[in-house]
Parts: structure tokens; C-alpha cells; sequence
């Protein structure tokens, strides 16, 4: 719906366009072979000779500018026939001749005369209009004056009309190009100013509705220019600058009020009612001298902006100031040019700044466009450097923005917004040339952008730095919430092995003081029954006492074996060192131990040891291995305890395999456990933080 | 023969007293842990001190730093430490000061009453009583074998013998062989390890307990060599 409401207004626009260029070339066409047409009226003729006269007289001044008068003394040629000339057919015929005799009239087509004067109107030989006044001067003379139509300028010159309709398809296209961009904005005022533009062309028309609307839309223009250079920028002085161009916009509605000479020529205005040359020249005067302000005030908040737009910004708003000078300073020409009369002083190439001024504004908005397309890559950059989080996102967020303002608000809670220093932001307490977008992560809000206001104007720009500064969130909240949760399972981890150990080291102590002890008493006593009844001669009883006593041992060996795998004294009395000869005292191949720490704290020792026992245990078991070795050794903070064999390989950390108990032991302390295992032994590598 | 218990363990204290005096020796005192024993010791004069290696109040090595103290502080009584695993390393710190009237046994021997008597007899005579698991775990040891495939298998079962503590009478015996064959496979042996020929008994447990336990099988007494 939105869609299709646009590109039906973009359809007209272009339509518009098309229509106003084929115009423009059919009349500019058309135009060099006709000769004007009859413009001249001719006032109601009174038979009072001085009013005629003084009328014609001022017509004469008024019309001064398109019209040549030529003064010819005809009393001696035509003084006496004129004279003589008492009906209408011997006037007729005796000015026949006169005009006969200056050779300049093709037809007459009127004329009449009173007592004292002679007047004729018609055609001449370049087919302008001519009129003849004679008059009887009071002494006696004949004066007769000639008024030929000077060929009057073309009202829309071939490079104005080029220029207007170059401006008009600026406008359509940058119109086009904003709503191709994805803008969330409509591109109605662009489209404003391509009909402004090309309404120019209106003043072609002999056609009194084209003629005054061609006069009167094209001076919106600078409205459209006013509103379209300042759209980026919040500023107080913005509302005065548009003001001044609605004020100068008024103006110009308003002058056509004025019947003014210097539209004698040209079709009549809808709106003329009042006879008054003076005020149509100011009232246009002052209409460019608002323009001329409007623009003053659009270079002073451009050039305020400079400092706060971003990088992006910074050649549009260039462009912008160059246009809106220009443009003044052809204003404020054009203001001095009505002031003194249209046309008599630069009207042309003030006309043409001005236009090409105007022709600049799509230009500028094109270039916004552009430049915002251009800056992408920063965007990218903007991305690698949030993956890599140096100096954090706000600096981050600031490069790609190329705008030391941005501001990135972080939320905890889904409603306030935080800035830098966890001072909460408010919308409504933002400068005038600041806006809030936020963050959400699917419906929750997480945080929030203060901008320059442009950036509203490159939706396809803050949507991905939204998005990128979101990811960036979300993968920060996320970071955290994995380590809380690592931290977590490692904490439980660790519980799991030292509710492990703990259990371990109880079911040994019940063994060893219970079981194990009772074993041992229960043995004594069988050899103490069985000294007996060998004593007593009881020799088949003493033998079945010696073989249960047997089994009370293997009991106890077995009992033994089972305590073996935990923690030895000798780790807590001797060390590490010694608890690992021991360990390599109960290996089948030869052991080589290096221990070259000691004064560890417990549970590092307890740890390493798990590793060379677990170590040893697996060489002795699969590796096949002639020669084994024990190295361990502190380094920077870590523990390195290394196990290598020189056996078949194949040990490895999967599941299932006896390691993977130890490397959930030892990655409990926070460190690591690797296996490196080939043709040419094993070697099994723990690393444990030691600080 | 007197001795003294100490075990922290009642059963143990109990059939322990009861099987000792059933082969006539007489138990001075018995102690649950260390507390007291070094007055006892001083007061009651026992031949041997029968100590368990762990005790109260950490169970971990009370016994054997109660040993070594009593031996420090009392010239010519027996000690006796039993325990529960075989750490040869205990054996060695024993021993490290002279092997006379030294022993270290795994407390299950007592079940076989005879052997436990002999051993501890040796003890009372300033002999020494190394535990079997202990000696084998040094001959065993993968990194003496190139200097000890030098002896026989006879003078390595000869080698064990003695590293217990055993007499060379007592070896002559359990390998049923007569005494002179038994005092030349041990010469024989004290000179292919590079050990003093005519040491006594006891020296001859802690210079052989020692050979063993260096690593590189050199001689660790080679100042003695002659």
C-alpha cells in the first residue's frame, strides 16, 4: 500500500518530467517561426487630445522597454495632405503613404484620428506590431511618431529551459534513488522540488492559468531547497531559515497581485487586480531578498553542523553550503535586479545561479546517498573490530560512525538505558541534533544508540550498526553468561572429584581400621588356634587352620590392592619427589624421575601425582614401553608434569579411555591435559596453574 | 624378651600381646598411640619397641618419627615398625643410621607367628628384619638389573636373603645348603657388588639396602671400599 502510494507519486513525477521537457523543446520549437502574436490593445480613444496624448505617452514609457520609438517630422512631406485629409478615406490614404514612405508597415489594420491627431495600428514588415500616433503640435507642426514592437526576448531562454529541465530530472532521479535506498522517508519533497523546477517551463504557455502558475511554483523552489539541505540537521535557527523560504515563497505568490509593465507582453495573470508597477518589483525584491536570507541562514547551520556529522556527512554538507552560497549571493543580486527593474541589470546570470544553485540540492541528496553507500566498508570495519573488542565497543562504534558523539547505552534490565559511566539516559533530555535508536535482542531491549540525527536519513547505515552493536551486546552478555556457567561446572567439577577423593580416602580408613585390622587380629588368631591343636596333636585340624589363615592373608592382600590407588602417606610426609619414586619403584620397566619442584601446595602435589600414577599405570599396562620417563617441572606460573614412554602408542584422551578421568582431574585445577601418542611412544602432558 | 606395643588398633594390641606371649615373650606395655611410649620405653628397658607406622592423631607416619626418635634417644633397643603398604623409602630413612636392631615389616606378617618371632628375635639381637616386599621391589628394580644378571639366580635368592636380615646360618638354612656354601655365595656376592667383604650382619643389610637403592647401581658406601 505504502509501496504503491509512492511509486504512483513518483509515476506523476515522471510524468511531469517527461511532459514539461517535450514542452519546452515543442514550444522553444515551435516559437522560432511565429511571429509574435497581436499584443497590443489599444486604449478607448478620447477626443481630447492632450489625455490621448499623455496616455499614449506613458504607454510609450511603459513600454519602453520592449517597444523602439521612433520620432519622424513628417510636416513637410505630409503636413499638407494630412491636412487636407478631412474624411476617413483621404486620412486612410494619406497615411497609406506615409507609411508607404518609411517602408516599415506591411498592413494597417486600424485607424482613426481626431481633430489634432492620427492614429494607426499595424502590422510591420517583421510582423511586430507597429503603431503610428501623429499629432498636431500646438505650433503647427506634424509630429509622427513610430512604434515599432522590438522583438521581445524569448521569456525562457534555450539554456534556462535546458538548466530547468537538467534540475527537474535531478530532482526526479535523486526522488527515485532515495525511495530505491530503502529510506524509511518519502521522497515527496524532492518530488516537490522537480515540479517547481520544471513549472518554470509554464511561462512558455500563452495560456493565462500556465502562464501565472509558471511565474509563481518555480519560487518554491526554494522551500524544497531549504527544507532539503537542513532535513539532517536539528537546529533552532533551521525553523527561521524555512520560514524566510515560506516567507519569500509568499512573496512571489503575492507580486502577481500587481499589474506591472513589465508583463505587458505576456499573457495575463489570474490573479492581477491592482495597477501599481512599484509594488510588483518590490514585492519580487523582497522575495529574493528571503530567499537570499533563507539560504544565509541554511550555510550558518551547515557550517555549525561541520564539527558534530559524521565523516560520511561531511562532502554533503559541503555541497550543500557551496549551493546555498550561491544562491544567496544570487538572491541578493536578483533583489537589487527588481529593485531596479527586471532584467536591466543581470537578471540572466542571476537566473542561472539561482537555477543552478537549485539543480545542486538533488545533488547534495544524491551525494548522501552515495557517500552512504561508499562508507559501508566502515561497517565491515565496525564488525572486525567488535570481534575483536579492542578499546572497547564505544570507540569501536565511533570510528565506523567516523562521530566522536555516539554514545552506546547498554540496558540490564530491559528498561533504562545506561550510558559510559552507568548514568541513566533519557530520551527527552537529548540535544536538539541527537536521536535515540534501540537495541533489542528479539523482544528484550539491551541497549541503545545516540546519533547525530542524520543518521535517521541512512536507514540501510544505522540498521547495521544497530545490528552489529546488538550482536556486540549479545555476544558480550552471552560471553558472560558462558563464563558464569564455566566457572560454575568447574567449581562443580572440582566438588564432584574432591567429594570423590574424600570418599575414597573414608572407605580406605574404614578398611584399613576396620577390615583390614580385624583380618589381621583374625589371622593371629587362627595361627594361635592352630600352635594349638598342632600342640594337641590335632595335626588335619592344624593344617585346615593354617590354610584359613592363608586366605585371611590373600583377604588382606586383596583389601590392599584395593587401597593402593589412592593418595599414599608419603605424598603429605616426603613430597612429590619421593612419592613419585615410589611410583617408579612399582614399575615393570625402568623409570627416570626429575622432580625439579618442591614446596608446592597440596593439592597441586596431589594432582601431579594422580598424573604420574595414572601415567605410569597406563605405560606399565598398554604401552609395551622398554624404558619410561617422569619429568615434572614448574614454568611460568604452571605445573608441568610430563610422562613419556618410548612404547606403541595409542593412548588417547576419548571417551572410555582410563585418561579421561585424570584430564577431568586435572582440567578441574583449570589446567590442561594432552596426549601426544605415535609409533614412537606416548607422552602425556598435564599442565596445571601453579599461582 | 620384653616388648612394647604400640597400635592404634585394640584387636591388633590384643592378638598381638596374646600371640607374643604365647611364644614367650613378655609385653611390657601397649600404647594406642605415641603419648608416652619414649617414658615407657626408658622406664620399662624392652628389647624391642613394636610400633605401627600409622597412628593417631594424623595417621600418617607417627610411628616411624616415634621410632627413629626412641632409637635416637635409647642406645640397643629393637624397633620393630609394621604397617599396613611397604614404602621402601620408610625402610631406607630406618635404616639410614645403622640397620642393627632395626625391622620393617607389613603388619599381616604376623599371621605367620613362627616367621614373625624369628624376625623379631633378630631385632632383639641387633639384627635387622627388612620385609621381603621391600627387598624385592629393590631387586626388582628394572634399573639394577645390568649389574645384577652378573650374579647367579642362587646369588640373587642369596642377595635377598641377606638384604632381609638374615644370618648367613639363617640363609644356609632356608636355602638348605650347607653354611660354608651359603658364606661363599655371599662373599662372592658382597664382592661383585663392590661391598665390604666382612661386614657384620647388619652393615651388611644397610650397605646391600642401599646398593640397591641408588639409582645408579654404583656402590653409595664407596667410601668404605677396600
Amino acid at each position: 500500500m505504502e509501496h504503491l502510494r509512492i511509486r504512483l507519486v513518483l509515476a506523476i513525477g515522471l510524468v511531469t518530467g517527461v511532459v514539461a521537457a517535450a514542452g519546452t523543446v515543442w514550444i522553444a520549437a515551435a516559437e522560432d517561426g511565429l511571429p509574435v502574436a497581436e499584443l497590443v490593445r489599444v486604449e478607448t480613444l478620447a477626443d481630447d487630445p492632450s489625455v490621448l496624448g499623455d496616455h499614449m505617452r506613458w504607454s510609450f514609457q511603459a513600454l519602453g522597454r520592449h517597444r523602439a520609438v521612433t520620432e519622424v517630422d513628417i510636416s513637410e512631406r505630409f503636413g499638407p495632405a494630412l491636412a487636407a485629409a478631412v474624411d476617413a478615406d483621404a486620412l486612410n490614404a494619406t497615411l497609406d503613404a506615409v507609411f508607404e514612405d518609411i517602408g516599415r508597415v506591411r498592413f494597417v489594420r486600424y485607424a482613426n484620428r481626431g481633430p489634432n491627431f492620427a492614429l494607426a495600428i499595424g502590422v510591420g514588415e517583421s510582423g511586430f506590431p507597429l503603431e503610428l500616433f501623429m499629432e498636431r503640435a500646438p505650433d503647427g507642426r506634424l509630429n509622427l511618431w513610430v512604434i515599432t514592437e522590438r522583438p521581445s526576448p524569448p521569456r525562457l531562454p534555450d539554456w534556462e529551459s535546458t538548466m530547468v529541465l537538467v534540475a527537474g530530472w535531478l530532482f526526479i532521479g535523486v526522488s527515485v534513488a532515495t525511495w530505491r535506498s530503502g529510506s524509511r522517508r518519502h521522497p515527496w519533497v524532492e518530488l516537490l522540488g522537480a515540479g517547481a523546477v520544471l513549472s518554470t517551463v509554464l511561462v512558455l504557455s500563452s495560456s493565462s492559468w500556465a502562464y501565472t502558475f509558471g511565474r509563481v511554483l518555480p519560487a518554491a523552489m526554494v522551500l524544497v531547497g531549504a527544507w532539503l539541505l537542513l532535513r539532517a540537521h536539528r537546529h533552532p535557527l533551521r525553523a527561521w531559515a524555512i520560514g524566510a523560504a515560506g516567507a519569500a515563497v509568499a512573496a512571489a505568490a503575492v507580486a502577481p497581485l500587481t499589474r506591472d509593465a513589465a508583463l505587458i507582453g505576456h499573457p495575463e495573470m489570474l490573479w492581477s487586480i491592482v495597477d501599481n508597477s512599484g509594488l510588483y518589483s518590490v514585492l519580487l525584491a523582497g522575495s529574493a531578498a528571503l530567499t537570499a536570507l533563507s539560504m544565509l541562514l541554511v550555510v550558518l547551520v551547515a557550517v555549525g553542523q561541520l564539527s558534530k556529522a559524521s565523516g560520511w556527512l561531511h562532502a554533503p554538507i559541503w555541497l550543500g553550503i557551496v549551493a546555498a552560497s550561491v544562491w544567496a549571493i544570487a538572491a541578493t543580486g536578483s533583489s537589487f535586479d527588481y529593485s531596479l527593474g527586471e532584467g536591466t541589470w543581470a537578471g540572466g546570470p542571476l537566473r542561472a545561479a539561482a537555477l543552478g544553485s537549485a539543480g545542486l540540492v538533488p545533488v547534495v541528496i544524491g551525494l548522501r546517498l552515495v557517500t552512504a553507500r561508499w562508507d559501508r566498508p566502515e561497517l565491515a570495519g565496525l564488525v572486525v573490530d567488535l570481534g575483536a573488542a579492542s578499546g572497547g565497543l564505544q570507540s569501536a562504534v565511533v570510528k565506523a560512525l567516523e562521530d566522536p558523539s555516539v554514545q552506546v547505552l547498554v540496558s540490564l534490565d530491559g528498561e533504562r538505558l545506561l550510558g559510559e559511566h552507568g548514568q541513566a539516559v533519557a530520551e527527552g533530555e537529548l540535544p536538539a541534533d541527537r536521536s535515540l535508536t534501540r537495541i533489542r535482542s528479539g523482544e528484550r531491549l539491551i541497549g541503545g544508540l545516540v546519533h547525530h540525527s542524520a543518521l535517521v536519513d541512512d536507514p540501510a547505515r544505522l540498521s547495521a550498526v544497530v545490528a552489529a552493536i546488538g550482536l556486540a551486546l549479545d555476544v558480550n552478555r552471552l560471553n558472560e553468561e558462558v563464563t558464569a556457567q564455566l566457572e560454575e561446572v568447574q567449581a562443580s567439577r572440582s566438588r564432584i572429584i574432591e567429594a570423590g577423593d574424600a570418599a575414597r580416602r573414608r572407605i580406605e580408613r574404614d578398611l584399613h581400621d576396620g577390615a583390614q585390622q580385624r583380618l589381621v587380629a583374625l589371622g593371629m588368631d587362627l595361627q594361635r588356634a592352630k600352635r594349638q591343636a598342632e600342640s594337641k596333636g590335632e595335626g588335619e585340624l592344624a593344617a585346615m587352620l593354617d590354610s584359613a589363615t592363608s586366605d585371611v592373608r590373600r583377604a588382606i592382600e586383596e583389601i590392599r590392592s584395593v587401597s593402593r590407588g589412592s593418595l599414599p602417606s608419603l605424598l603429605a610426609e616426603r613430597g612429590l619427589g619421593a612419592a613419585v619414586e615410589a611410583l617408579a619403584e612399582l614399575s615393570p620397566i625402568p623409570v627416570r624421575t626429575e622432580v625439579a619442584s618442591d614446596g608446592l601446595p597440596a593439592a597441586l602435589e596431589k594432582t601431579a601425582y594422580y598424573v604420574v600414577a595414572e601415567g605410569l599405570t597406563n605405560v606399565a599396562k598398554h604401552a609395551q614401553a622398554s624404558e619410561a620417563s617422569v619429568s615434572i617441572h614448574q614454568d611460568e606460573g604452571s605445573l608441568w608434569v610430563v610422562v613419556a614412554d618410548d612404547g606403541a602408542g595409542g593412548a588417547s584422551l576419548a571417551p572410555g579411555s582410563g585418561l579421561q578421568g585424570l584430564e577431568d582431574r586435572v582440567v578441574a585445577t583449570g589446567g590442561g591435559l594432552s596426549v601426544h601418542s605415535g609409533p614412537e611412544g606416548t607422552t602425556l602432558t598435564a599442565v596445571i596453574p601453579c599461582e | 624378651m620384653r616388648v612394647i606395643i604400640v597400635d592404634d588398633s585394640a584387636l591388633i594390641r590384643d592378638g598381638l600381646a596374646n600371640v607374643l606371649s604365647d611364644g614367650g615373650v613378655e609385653v611390657a606395655a601397649t600404647f594406642p598411640d605415641a603419648g608416652g611410649v619414649l617414658e615407657a620405653v626408658q622406664q620399662l628397658q624392652p628389647d624391642v619397641l613394636v610400633v605401627d607406622i600409622r597412628m593417631p592423631p594424623n595417621f600418617e607416619t607417627e610411628g616411624l618419627e616415634l621410632a627413629l626418635e626412641v632409637r635416637r634417644q635409647i642406645d640397643g633397643i629393637g624397633i620393630l615398625v609394621l604397617s599396613q603398604h611397604i614404602e621402601t623409602r620408610y625402610a631406607v630413612e630406618l635404616i639410614a643410621e645403622g640397620a642393627s636392631g632395626v625391622g620393617y615389616l607389613l603388619k599381616d606378617r604376623v599371621t605367620n607367628i613362627d616367621g614373625f618371632l624369628d624376625a623379631l628375635n633378630r631385632v632383639a639381637s641387633g639384627g635387622s628384619a627388612i620385609d621381603p616386599t621391600v627387598v624385592s621391589r629393590l631387586i626388582g628394580q628394572p634399573g639394577k638389573r645390568g649389574v645384577l644378571d652378573r650374579l647367579t639366580a642362587r646369588e640373587q635368592e642369596v642377595l635377598a636373603l641377606m638384604a632381609e636380615g638374615h644370618s648367613n646360618g639363617a640363609i644356609a638354612d632356608r636355602l638348605i645348603v650347607n653354611q660354608r656354601t651359603a658364606e661363599t655365595h655371599v662373599s662372592n656376592i658382597l664382592m661383585k657388588l663392590d661391598l665390604p667383604p666382612d661386614a657384620a650382619v647388619d652393615r651388611r643389610v644397610s650397605a646391600v639396602v642401599m646398593w640397591l637403592r641408588s639409582h645408579e647401581g654404583a656402590n653409595p658406601l664407596g667410601d668404605v671400599d677396600e
